[in-house]
């Protein structure tokens, strides 16, 4: 006895010192990106999408939005609201003075003396094929009304000036450094904050979306519209949604564990003992998942705590061979037992084979789990369990029935597959994992309407062996690009090249100016200007500049941020870079062949991913039917083998074929919970063919006991906000229902077979 | 409520709004009042555009249209041939062209009071014309421009542009008059936008 409380002792610190040494503070994550596996993906696109997601988990953008003829007001109300966001903790940094002078004039005073050199690409154009039209535009600028500005003895033609102030296609007033947009009737303001990572310590609370409201009620009283969008916003949704799930289905699930067994066995003994057995359940499977995997999704934590649902079962079965009268035949259950942990726990820890993070961590904290528990029912409850035994006749009392009923039931739900399963549909998609609720979508589209310039989530990875190079390759890119944009396959990219060219092309700009100066139109312009020949000669010998050659780094050390959020950097490997997109109709016709540039488009490669785990357990489901079959004939023959495991495979094959019926489409976590319904039920099937003839009863009441606290844990799963959990648990309650019949009937068939 | 976010601007731009005066509040609406403003109105203008590296002004003239939906036309017949449209949306992707264009084309449609935000807004309404002078309020604008100067009776028959590089615009406009929607060379103005670019 003490030696089994000492191994069991041994195992607990083995845990705890595992989970200690890879214990890392936010192991709990509640990125939904992060579920995206990115382990096949080359080391550069994670290192991109690490950044980009980087870029994106903190930070919420603001739009404030009133009436076009009130912009100096909204402009106020903007320093109002940027103030209070200031003051509010959720919010760490912020920006919304976009016109901030000194850093237009650090980037002034680098390129200014290259303004020979870069163009925009509708000057570059106008420059190479009708120079002249240059000359015409000039000209009628500064005959016109607002040709203020123009710096003739510097940049007469305003092609440094086009260059600098190329910006978004919006018409801006700036009021203080505030830059009011105005857009059809509206006019609006935008304020870039970055948010405190959500605290998941203890209780989730939801600051962020507490603050979005004030503000919102602030600004309605204003007569203004507040948006907001950004990542934040979600996850602390998100967060507080799996909290709630988690307290709900949980707790339900704990409370009718504890009123059954207070029902059936009318002692705190055993409801405390099969609680602390579910306890160490989820202690165990949450150190195996931070010992082996190191972090978990909040979502797999979800679904790891149902595992208790199964865990009860060992102890279940336990207790109820305890109930039966005589002296304690611990031993007689042990085979059954090990048999069921050995099978289900192979199901599990397939999934933890699988490269699905998400799979993987309920994998591993299901399978840990099981045997966390196991071990302690075979360890703890010999020597702590005292029950008064009871005698029962459950059994008996079922109505008999003929032999054939349960391989006719068998037959019939493997018909039922085989008719349904060519009308399979498959669907993977990232919103299973998470829809938006409304308030945040309805802002989202809101403020797309207005600010339309918004990057897809799809970009171009340009990589080179230096940033030389890495230009060059972009540059390429974009040449590729505009011709997409011309037919029409998206709106828009931004790139590091577009603003920095790469040097050839500086060069190449540099003597398309020095030519243009030189030629007939701009004598002619001069003297148009009433200038004489020889002075026009001057004037344009003084427009000269040299080329001046500036590195990307120096570069980018003064360019807005915008662009250095474009630039990944150089490591031994060589330079990255990233080109955004806008309005993306088409990924088809983009360019697909360039040397260095790969085109990555995460929620494509997630549901890739997903179809791939789906396929990949679809096949997996035969081999582990296969495994277990064989394990199980090992101990019981060929013949009962097959028996035993006819269960299951019907439980399995009608389970799916009725999703199938009911017009899901089978995802991911459709083919997870089949796996799950068939441990469960091979656990049945073990349990019921292995039980001796007077263990029976206490036998149907463990499995009767087990089956209802699963239906209530995983029938409870369905009612999940989140899609994926809620597929996952219907599919688990229909299949529990099947087995727990056909376990049912199994019995009853046996006892008629016991009668004869 | 527009008191209240002039009161409360005085707290947030302490040094860039100081509350318009009653008494200019006055002489505004009366100018605002005084000038008959129509939703279609078409002239000619005649402008002079000194800059201090030039060695002669720049003088130009041609037909200007104004429509409270569609923005002011200005089209310049000589010396030479050129049509552009001043709106919201049009001075495009040069940030430097908007900060001018949004100005005059409130001035244009005898906005005054809109520009108060951006300027120090002063208003002289003497018997025979009004006066209005701007002075920017913002550093970003004063970059561009020192002053600008609007006078007129019933209409505007003079903007008197100040940069701050020392280059003035004068412009007067001519035999401003209003028109129906439907006049042929009204519509004219503005289709013909439609068709040519505005460079």
């Amino acid at each position: 006895m003490n030696r089994r409380f000492a191994l069991w002792l041994a195992l607990v610190a083995a845990f705890t010192l595992a989970a200690a040494a890879r214990y890392q503070p936010g192991w709990l994550q509640t990125d939904i990106l992060a579920l995206a596996g990115d382990s096949d993906a080359a080391p550069a696109v994670a290192a991109a999408q690490r950044k980009l997601n980087g870029q994106l988990q903190g930070s919420v953008l603001w739009m404030l939005v009133g009436p076009a003829a009130e912009a100096e007001t909204l402009a106020h109300a903007t320093e109002m609201l940027a103030q209070q966001l200031r003051a509010a903790a959720a919010i760490t940094r912020l920006e919304y003075r976009w016109a901030e002078a000194e850093r237009y004039q650090r980037e002034w005073a680098l390129l200014f003396p290259m303004r020979q050199q870069l163009l925009t690409g509708a000057d570059r154009n106008l420059l190479a094929e009708t120079p002249e039209a240059l000359v015409r535009r000039q000209l009628a600028a500064l005959y016109g009304p607002e040709g203020a500005g123009i710096d003739l003895e510097r940049d007469p033609f305003a092609t440094f000036r086009h260059y600098f102030a190329a910006g978004p296609q919006l018409a801006t007033q700036v009021f203080g450094e505030i830059p009011v947009q105005q857009r059809g009737e509206h006019a609006f303001t935008l304020l870039q904050s970055t948010a405190t990572p959500v605290a998941l310590g203890g209780k989730v609370r939801t600051p962020l979306l507490q603050l979005r409201e004030e503000l919102q009620r602030w600004a309605e009283a204003r007569n203004l519209t507040l948006l907001s969008v950004g990542a934040p916003l979600h996850t602390e949704y998100a967060a507080a949604g799996a909290q709630r799930e988690i307290r709900l289905i949980g707790g339900l699930s704990i409370a009718a564990i504890c009123l059954l067994s207070l029902l059936i066995f009318r002692s705190m003994r055993p409801l405390l003992l099969s609680v602390f057995a579910i306890a160490a359940g989820i202690a165990s499977g949450t150190a195996a998942v931070i010992a082996l995997l190191g972090q978990m999704h909040i979502l797999a934590f979800v679904f790891g705590t149902t595992v208790t649902g199964l865990a009860i079962d060992y102890a279940f079965h336990f207790i109820c061979n305890r109930m039966r009268p005589g002296p304690a035949r611990d031993r007689d259950v042990l085979p059954g037992l090990l048999l069921g942990l050995v099978s289900s726990c192979l199901a599990f820890f397939a999934l933890a084979l699988t490269p699905f993070p998400l799979l993987r961590q309920m994998g591993v904290f299901v399978g840990a789990g099981l045997i966390g528990a196991w071990l302690t029912v075979v360890l703890l409850f010999p020597s702590l369990l005292k029950l008064r035994q009871r005698r029962l006749h459950i059994a008996e009392r079922l109505p008999p029935t003929k032999p054939s009923r349960y391989l006719a039931a068998l037959a019939v739900l493997l018909l039922v597959g085989a008719a349904a399963l060519p009308r399979i549909e498959f669907g993977d998609d990232l919103r299973l994992f998470y829809t938006p609720p409304e308030f945040l979508a309805e802002d989202e589209t809101q403020l797309n309407d207005l600010l339309p310039s918004r990057p897809e989530s799809a970009y171009f990875l340009v990589q080179g062996n230096d940033w030389r190079q890495l230009l060059e390759r972009e540059w390429q890119l974009m040449g590729e690009l505009q011709s997409a944009r011309e037919e029409g396959a998206l709106a828009d990219f931004q790139a590091l090249s577009l603003r920095f060219p790469p040097e050839r092309i500086q060069r190449a700009d540099w003597e398309l100016m020095r030519d243009f100066y030189g030629s007939a139109p701009v004598q002619g312009f001069y003297t148009q200007l009433g200038y004489s020949a020889t002075e026009a000669q001057q004037l344009v010998a003084a427009l000269r500049q040299p080329f001046k050659a500036v590195t990307l780094p120096e570069w980018l050390a003064v360019a807005g941020g915008q662009y250095a959020d474009l630039w990944l950097g150089c490591n031994a490997g060589g330079c990255a870079s990233i080109v955004r997109l806008y309005g993306l109709q088409q990924t088809a016709s983009l360019p697909s062949s360039l040397e260095g540039v790969t085109l990555v488009d995460p929620p494509r490669a997630i549901a890739a991913v997903m179809s791939q785990q789906r396929d990949l357990l679809l096949k997996l489901l035969p081999l582990v039917l296969l495994v277990v079959t064989v394990v199980i004939a090992l101990r019981t023959g060929a013949r009962r083998a097959l028996s035993i495991i006819g269960l299951p495979l019907a439980a399995v094959v009608a389970t799916l074929a009725l999703a199938v019926l009911s017009g899901a489409a089978i995802n991911l976590f459709h083919v997870a919970a089949l796996l799950l319904v068939f441990g469960i039920g091979v656990d049945y099937a073990v349990f019921s063919h292995m039980s001796g003839r007077d263990e029976r009863s206490h036998t149907l009441l463990a499995i009767g006991m087990a089956g209802i606290t699963t239906l209530l844990g995983f029938g409870l799963l369905a009612l999940s906000a989140t899609p994926a959990i809620a597929d996952f648990g219907l599919t688990l309650a229909v299949g529990t229902t099947l087995t727990l019949v056909l376990a049912t009937l199994f019995f009853a068939r046996a006892v008629e077979g016991g009668n004869r | 409520m527009r008191a209240l976010m002039l009161a409360l601007s005085l707290i947030v731009f302490p040094l860039q709004t100081l509350a318009i005066a009653p008494e200019q509040v006055r002489a505004l609406a009366q100018i605002e009042a005084r000038l008959q403003t129509a939703p279609q109105m078409l002239g000619r203008f005649e402008q002079k555009k000194t800059l201090p590296q030039l060695p002669r002004p720049l003088l130009s003239s041609g037909v200007v249209a104004l429509s409270q939906k569609q923005g002011v036309s200005w089209r310049i017949e000589q010396p030479l041939a050129s049509h552009l449209l001043l709106n919201e949306e049009s001075a495009g992707d040069d940030a430097l062209a908007r900060q001018i264009a949004y100005p005059l084309l409130q001035i244009f449609r005898g906005n005054f009071s809109a520009l108060d935000g951006l300027f120090y807004v002063v208003g002289e309404n003497a018997e025979d014309k009004w006066q209005v002078t701007l002075t920017p309020k913002n550093e970003a604008i004063a970059r561009v421009i020192a002053s600008i100067e609007v006078s007129g009776d019933r209409a505007i028959e003079q903007i008197r542009l100040a940069e701050a590089n020392s280059a003035v615009t004068e412009m007067q406009l001519l035999e401003l008059r209003a028109v129906d929607e439907t006049d042929p060379q009204f519509k004219a103005e503005f289709n013909d936008l439609t068709a040519t670019p505005q460079e």
